[in-house]
């Protein structure tokens, strides 16, 4: 150790040059620390306008989801399907069947679905949700509350059997 | 695995969160500081456990935290380039009598600050008793009165 610097009659190991740059570093910091903090009101590390988009916005199908979302914790996937498509084959009687592709589910635990499935089958890369439609004559729409147990990024795809589908892609922050 | 991960990234994130807050932060304790502690340490106790509530968890985080913390206490030793920058030196805000108001702004001492703690420590009454004021590492404040004749 090397011998201490001497303030006047004071043996300290006080060091200007480094107490310096140790405050610029500290208002470099507090920067950071408000870029931050305005970043996550932004919702740029989830659940804020910036996370917040949308696919398929005419196509009959469109995903609402998160652009941004978290590990271990809710994010919501919507599907909304409008009359056309409903009209135009993707109702079978008074059932709607939903998929999400496979590897997708294995990223992200389906929580709860809105309205919950009658039925819920498997294919060789989708997950299938039967669920009942109300003749309404205005679309529906699928909610998939969901929680995505790794981090990363991940690509998903959901869609309607007999009608479109849509791939959208998230960034999960740990 | 991520036992291991979380921990170091709590450790590593809070040393940085706190050495960037500044001396000042960890000095003086005060009943809201407390409170803000006990909060900061419940939100990451959170993140950090996660669903896992096994025991093997919980001891690994501990024993990554603890491991940790002797680690960086060896590495300080060495007086390396950010082992040095992660504890600050210690800083005379008052040098014989005179209060040196740079060096106090910008370590977020004030008089006041200064005359509590000579009062506290050293039972003196006024500024011209006190010869050196000193803001440790610690972020606490030490007082060195003039010599009594």
């Amino acid at each position: 150790m090397s011998a201490p610097h001497r303030v006047g009659e004071l043996e300290i190991d006080q060091d200007l040059a480094r107490e310096r740059r140790g405050w610029r570093i500290e208002r470099g910091g507090w920067l950071v620390m408000l870029g931050a903090v305005l970043a996550a009101l932004l919702g740029a590390f989830g659940r804020g306008p910036l996370s917040h988009a949308a696919v398929g916005g005419d196509a009959g199908l469109r995903l609402e989801y998160e652009r941004v979302a978290r590990a271990r914790a809710p994010t919501t996937l919507r599907m909304h399907v409008s009359q056309a498509t409903l009209d135009g084959g993707a109702l079978h009687g008074d059932t709607l069947v939903v998929w999400l592709d496979r590897t997708y589910v294995e990223h992200a635990e389906v929580v709860r679905m809105v309205p919950a499935p009658d039925r819920v089958t498997a294919s060789e890369d989708r997950v299938l949700y039967r669920v009942g439609v109300t003749p309404g004559g205005r679309g529906a729409t699928v909610t998939f509350d969901l929680e995505p147990e790794r981090f990363g990024r991940i690509t998903g795809r959901a869609g309607l059997v007999g009608g479109p589908s849509h791939e959208f892609r998230q960034f999960i922050y740990p | 695995m991520d036992s291991v991960f979380g921990a170091a990234t709590v450790y590593i994130a809070l040393l940085l969160l706190f050495r960037i807050s500044g001396k000042r932060t960890v000095g003086d304790i005060s009943t809201f500081d407390f409170v803000l502690l006990l909060i900061i340490s419940e939100s990451v106790q959170q993140a950090m456990v996660g669903r896992d509530q096994s025991m093997t968890h919980g001891l690994l985080l501990v024993t990554t935290l603890i491991g940790l913390d002797v680690a960086l206490s060896l590495w300080r030793r060495r007086k390396g380039g950010l082992a040095r920058w992660l504890e600050s030196p210690p800083l005379v805000v008052v040098e014989n009598g005179r209060p040196l108001a740079e060096r106090m702004w910008k370590t977020r001492v004030d008089e006041s600050d200064i005359l509590a703690a000579a009062r506290e420590r050293q039972g003196l009454e006024r500024m011209d008793q006190i010869k050196y004021a000193v803001v440790e590492s610690s972020g606490k404040i030490s007082i060195i009165p003039w010599e009594r004749q």
